[in-house]
């Protein structure tokens, strides 16, 4: 197999987008991205686009030809890869095997979706539909709700409290305001979110014991990489960020049927096989990107990779090691709750930003003070039905 | 259930039934909520309780046995959705997960004042979600 | 008297003594200070002008309610709509949100229009209960009649306030049926849904004394003044 490298980087801000097109919004990445690398027209051999579900949030299909179109990219091969929440490492994982059989040097990955097109409560229930069509969706759970049992399960067993979850969106805040692309540009207070009088009507329940603080925002946006074959990487103007391994796991649909409702075993499988695939060990990631579409994903993952003991993760973010100037910066751009989730643009998104790290190109106040040389995103599908993990390191 | 269904599985004169299945395994026993196409056990292929598709029935497959869930069940956990699908016009809707003495769980909307985990719960149909055309329904879970 | 004046004390409509809004502030989710207070009819142009940029907006339907909200307070700077009344929520005396409504008799109100400079703090939640809590609880009026022209409306206002159905009633915003809420449905949401401290102390009740017009509206990416 050949190696693949990132060569190019671009995203759009997050945000609500609606006023533009779906394609117009995946192609503006794309742009940045190939400006990057420096490609030049006919430079692309194939387009893969991460996209979750334009059909229902924009009654629109083949939107990665119409992206190959708007770019004048043709005749390159171009497909839509749809993998839920993260339909973008997919996109990630699909370019990857194209270049490493050799069927394509150099790939255009786009993650990215726009769903405030539809109400909050539409776009709700698109997300929904994700869940089990006959044992869970049809009894109203929505992903929110699927997160506020877990959320239960887990303060139970581990003693975790709404007041500690509060001070990661404090710190994934603090990210995204330093993060132009950001969804999030405003600081969220620690004592306004929790002790204040008013802190129970602005920050009310969503999915009991979920509040509005501790979900992330429903955005529109993209992200691109260029990936290339690492051989023909001095085409490009950037030197490579070199993709080391990448693995994904499936776990049951319905949550209900996980023998433990709070092993999210996917997560650990997923990141054991890319950590195989790198021939690296936990300890050797410097930073991390964890879907944190819901706050208190970012201590379960971490605890599933193996960053930390389980329920130890709280502790760990309460003394700082997970700040950019920490011992393992987690989630720097803002995290999903932060930066936004547009859920196919959120996997290719992470990857742009440990990229933007390893260059040491990111805002100075987020910028990691450690020299980080390998970077770990994992990008959560479903409620964990279907995760893929992505390691990538400095040459 | 589709009209066709409905008149393919029952004569006309006899009365819906609303309740809900888990699927055992005629084989090695093991019981499977929501129905699947093999055995997670056994890996045996079987086709679903009330399909009566001939190309089921020509392959000669097994049908699952029907346990019904109902009853007795444990709190595993459970939320109050303040942020409802569109389709629900209520405030709140309570959802949980219980698991059954057979070891099955499932996820169902729950009538209870004070929810705790581990109590002690009743599971029986109910009318789960109102469509303009018709009510879909499924399980209920109230106190025991 | 002038010449006209006559004419004009025929159309104006009769007002009533309106008990004033008690200002109060709200902690917001980034530690920044919402001051919610009536305004005086001095400050209407300063409304207005708040509000003329997003008369083009056609996303979440800001164009009606722009164009609404203008024309309203325009009646009520120029004596054309009866007891209608306007609080404006500031963040560092910048205008952050308005809401205006206006009473039909005593007992009575009926709602217009609630507007945000939208910055993702959810001040417009705010401003509509301030609103429902100067029908119900200052004013002391039974039912308040109330419209949604957006989906993100009738989830605040309908859903979440569990308002009463009745189409029958004819609301002067026209077409969108009616809810209500009554003084009953008022106070069972009012421990969820309105909050504030009063009285805002006189150093933070200061910065909202000279208002400031938005400087940035989020609807308008791009747009500065």
């Amino acid at each position: 197999m050949r190696q693949v490298g990132i060569v190019g980087i671009g995203t759009t801000s997050f945000g609500n987008l609606s006023a533009y097109k779906l394609q117009e919004i995946l192609a503006w990445s794309a742009c940045e991205a190939m400006e990057d690398a420096g490609v030049k027209k006919g430079g692309i051999d194939q387009v893969i686009v991460g996209n979750m579900s334009a059909g229902l949030f924009n009654h629109q299909v083949g939107v990665e030809s119409a992206m190959v179109s708007i770019l004048h990219l043709e005749p390159a091969m171009a497909e839509r890869v749809s993998n839920g929440p993260a339909s973008g490492s997919s996109a990630v994982k699909l370019a990857y095997t194209t270049i490493a059989s050799g069927l394509a040097d150099v790939v255009l990955v786009t993650g990215g979706e726009q769903m405030r097109k539809l109400s909050g409560w539409e776009a709700t229930d698109v997300v929904a539909a994700m869940t089990h069509p006959d044992a869970e969706y049809p009894y109203g759970v929505t992903l929110p709700a699927l997160a506020g049992m877990f959320t239960r399960a887990y303060m139970a067993k581990y003693g975790l409290t709404g007041d500690q979850l509060a001070h990661l969106a404090v710190k994934a805040h603090g990210n995204a305001i330093h993060n132009r692309w950001a969804h999030t540009q405003t600081r969220a207070d620690h004592a306004a979110l929790t002790s204040s009088p008013d802190a129970p009507v602005i920050n009310p329940m969503v999915a009991e014991p979920l509040r509005f603080s501790e979900v992330c925002p429903v955005s529109d946006g993209s992200a691109s990489l260029i990936l290339c074959a690492l051989e023909v990487a001095d085409r490009f103007k950037r030197p490579p960020i070199v993709i080391k391994g990448i693995g994904s796991a499936t776990d049951t649909h319905c949550v209900h049927n996980r023998a433990n409702l709070l092993e999210l075993s996917a997560v650990r499988l997923a990141a054991e096989r890319a950590l195989k695939m790198a021939k690296l060990g936990v300890g050797d990631i410097d930073i991390a990107q964890l879907h944190d579409a819901f706050l208190i994903l970012e201590l379960v993952l971490a605890e599933e990779v193996g960053f930390f003991e389980r329920g130890k993760a709280i502790e760990a973010v309460l003394r700082g090691e997970t700040k950019p100037d920490g011992r393992l910066p987690i989630n720097t751009d803002g995290g999903l709750k932060g930066r936004g989730h547009p859920v196919g643009g959120t996997g290719v998104s992470q990857i742009y930003e440990l990229v933007k790290q390893l260059r040491r190109e990111a805002e100075p106040e987020r910028q990691v003070k450690k020299d980080a040389k390998v970077g770990m995103a994992v990008n959560f599908g479903g409620f964990g039905n279907n995760v893929v993990c992505t390691v990538v390191a400095k040459q | 259930m589709s009209s066709a269904q409905l008149w393919r599985n029952n004569s006309p004169v006899q009365p819906i039934d609303h309740s809900v299945y888990a699927s055992q395994c005629p084989e090695c026993g093991a019981i499977h909520y929501p129905w699947v196409l093999l055995c997670k056990q056994c890996g045996a292929r079987r086709y679903p309780e009330d399909d009566t598709e001939l190309f089921w029935r020509k392959k000669g497959y097994k049908s699952w046995i029907k346990v019904p869930l109902e009853g007795p069940c444990r709190l595993v956990t459970w939320t109050k959705l303040w942020n409802l699908s569109i389709g629900f016009d209520q405030q709140t809707l309570d959802l949980a997960i219980v698991e059954f003495d057979n070891g099955v769980k499932a996820t169902g909307q729950l009538f209870v004042d004070r929810p705790k985990a581990g109590m002690n719960l009743v599971a029986r149909p109910g009318v789960i979600r109102r469509y303009p055309t018709h009510d879909e329904w499924g399980l209920h879970f109230v106190s025991a | 008297m002038q010449p006209g004046m006559e004419m004009e004390m025929k159309l104006r409509p009769p007002a009533m003594e309106l008990p004033p809004y008690p200002p109060k502030f709200i902690t917001l989710a980034d530690g920044s200070k919402l001051v919610i207070r009536p305004i005086t009819r001095e400050e209407i142009p300063t409304i207005l002008e708040t509000i003329v940029p997003l008369i083009q907006v056609e996303r979440d339907f800001y164009d009606i309610v722009a164009a609404r909200f203008y024309s309203e307070m325009l009646g009520i700077l120029r004596y054309r709509v009866k007891d209608g009344f306007c609080l404006v929520g500031t963040i560092d005396g910048e205008i952050a949100s308005i809401c205006n409504s206006r009473l039909i008799n005593p007992k009575q109100g009926m709602s217009y229009h609630t507007m945000t400079i939208d910055r993702g703090l959810r001040c417009g939640a705010q401003m509509f209960a301030a609103k429902m809590e100067y029908h119900i609880e200052i004013l002391g009026q039974e039912e308040v009649f109330i419209v949604a022209e957006s989906p993100i409306g009738f989830r605040r206002w309908m859903i979440e306030y569990e308002l009463e159905y009745r189409p029958e009633i004819w609301h002067e915003l026209g077409g969108p049926p009616t809810y209500v809420l009554t003084r009953e449905l008022y106070f069972k949401a009012k421990d969820r849904l309105v909050t504030g401290t009063r009285p805002v102390p006189p150093e933070l009740l200061k910065t909202a004394d000279k208002l400031i017009l938005p400087r940035e509206y989020p609807q308008l990416p791009g747009w500065k003044r």
